[in-house]
């Protein structure tokens, strides 16, 4: 196995994941926002949105992401023409997959923000959409980063899945390379560093998430 | 002076438990007006309800005689320091102060919040975090933010509750200058006597959601009529530094206001002796000195205390070797 076709499969890996993180957050954080808004102890609290939300929400969780990848091979080949075989075909099943959880980490990091800060924005006069865009993105942006780096450790792993529909990528490479050697593959060089590549991916992008985090989070002294 | 806020008839329940009763209240423009009452009390309710934070269920108050409807314009008339401080935790200092003029759009938000910060002695915190400030500081930078929406009123909910004593008096200080200078009227809840004694000029006690006495401080304090209130302003709280040796000596600067004996006889309603005195009236105003016994029981001799304190008397107690 030649290093550029690894090369390829580490390009794919991370180009899906972030794609995918993009559009996860890109209807996830609104979500997540509205779910924190409308708790009971939000800024705006209302049941009927709020269960309605943490519903679908609760559903898209459950349903396992090979499931949805099946589901999704209609709608893929309706977009990209096709359904199946390259890189691009997972990524609206990765979204949908990744949706519920994203929610879920934006409604957390939203809640721990203290309420006094937001009472106290909101008795100079604030609208609650100020008090969205001003006081809780603004205070939970520290949070918000580390979360997204759980969104996106969370997104590589679905890349396994990618084997199923021939997407590529680092991890389903790893499984094409035993079915390619299934006698030998644990004696070859290219196996152990597509996984140490994995391993590697995957913590440097929690430790960059944790890095950021910190470096921008001012409640801690700096230095 | 003007009434600037009425509360008529406030009544609110969180389920069963009745919050507030009946409260009543009447604050004149440029009062310091201090809620005093044990934790629990309904006293943060109540500041909480006129600033529109929590709702009551029946009641209304007035705001210039007008029925107040907690609109944005209100809002900012009104506006609310916190125990904790509750500073955006991820601005500075000076982007906390300019949040509340980007509100509604201020064009000069950050001239005025350079001059607001300054004011409260801030001038060289700008761009520290709310991390990097001591509690006092942080108080400072609290109020520099309030005043950013022009407030006539300023409520402050155990504002001085989480800061040590000294920090506490220059928190008071600086409110009370404001109240001067500004004439902004400020409402202070607080379960510190201290507090309340050091700054304000009409004080209300509130017990079991009611509020059991009002008026000026100085009735209030010197002849309390209910038992809750002689229990706030006389036990566990104070200790009066007045035990040990028998004699008090009042120091005349001439800013004291004569007759004291008699002052003291009428509004405490206790009985001094004078033992000694040395003073002189120069111009109407009295220099000198004049050294009492002290009253028999504590209670009186709190009394005699507070009496002094509230008039701004000089006094410290001295042994029979003082005359």
């Amino acid at each position: 196995m030649p290093f550029n076709e690894i090369f390829k499969m580490f390009y794919e890996t991370i180009i899906i994941t972030v794609i995918s993180t993009f559009f996860a957050y890109l209807i996830g954080l609104p979500v997540g926002v509205l779910l924190s808004v409308t708790s009971k102890n939000g800024i705006r609290p209302n049941k009927t949105v709020n269960f309605i939300l943490g519903g679908i929400v609760n559903i898209l969780r459950s349903v396992p992401c090979l499931i949805i990848i099946v589901i999704c091979i209609p709608i893929t080949r309706g977009v990209f023409n096709y359904g199946t075989g390259y890189w691009y075909t997972i990524l609206i099943p990765l979204v949908i997959a990744s949706l519920g959880f994203t929610a879920r980490m934006v409604e957390q990091s939203l809640i721990d923000v203290p309420y006094g800060e937001i009472e106290a924005v909101k008795s100079l006069g604030a609208t609650d959409f100020q008090l969205i865009t001003k006081v809780l993105l603004v205070e939970a942006r520290a949070s918000l980063i580390s979360g997204i780096a759980v969104v996106m450790v969370n997104i590589i792993g679905y890349t396994s899945f990618a084997y199923n529909i021939g997407a590529g990528g680092l991890i389903s490479g790893v499984y094409s390379f035993y079915r390619r050697n299934s006698g030998s593959y644990m004696k070859e060089i290219y196996f152990w560093i597509l996984i140490i590549l994995v391993i590697v991916l995957v913590q440097s992008t929690q430790e960059l998430g944790l890095f950021i985090s910190k470096k921008i989070d001012k409640r801690r002294k700096n230095k | 002076m003007s009434e600037i806020l009425k509360i008529v008839n406030l009544n609110k329940k969180y389920n069963e438990n009745v919050v507030l009763q009946d409260i009543n209240l009447s604050i004149n423009k440029g009062d310091i007006y201090g809620i005093l009452g044990l934790s629990g009390a309904g006293k943060s309710t109540l500041v909480r309800c006129i600033n529109g934070l929590e709702k009551f269920d029946s009641g209304k108050i007035l705001f210039h005689d007008k029925e107040v409807t907690f609109n944005r314009d209100y809002r900012r008339k009104v506006s609310m320091i916190f125990q904790s401080f509750n500073l955006l935790s991820q601005k500075t200092v000076l982007e906390n102060v300019k949040l509340a003029g980007d509100i509604v759009k201020d064009k000069d938000s950050l001239e005025k919040a350079k001059r607001l910060l300054d004011l409260v002695d801030l001038k060289d915190k700008y761009n520290s975090y709310p991390s990097e400030l001591s509690g006092g500081q942080m108080q400072r930078v609290a109020i520099a933010r309030s005043l950013m929406t022009d407030p006539e009123i300023l409520l402050s909910d155990e504002a001085t509750s989480a800061l040590d004593p000294e920090t506490t008096l220059s928190i008071l200080d600086l409110l009370k200058d404001l109240n001067e200078k500004m004439g902004l009227t400020i409402i202070i809840i607080s379960h510190q006597m201290n507090v309340i004694e050091k700054i304000c000029n009409k004080v209300a006690i509130i017990d079991k959601s009611k509020i059991i006495e009002d008026g000026e401080i100085y009735n209030v304090f010197l002849s309390p009529k209910s038992d809750i209130t002689k229990k706030l302003i006389y036990s566990g709280h104070i200790n009066t530094k007045l035990d040990g040796k028998k004699f008090i000596k009042v120091i005349f600067n001439g800013e004291v206001e004569t007759p004291i004996i008699t002052n003291i006889i009428q509004n405490c309603n206790i009985l001094v002796s004078i033992v000694y005195a040395d003073s002189r009236a120069i111009k109407d105003k009295m220099y000198g000195q004049m050294i009492f016994k002290l009253p028999y029981y504590d209670e009186d001799i709190e009394k005699l205390e507070r009496y002094l304190k509230l008039n701004n008397i000089h006094y410290e107690e001295v042994g029979e070797d003082a005359f």
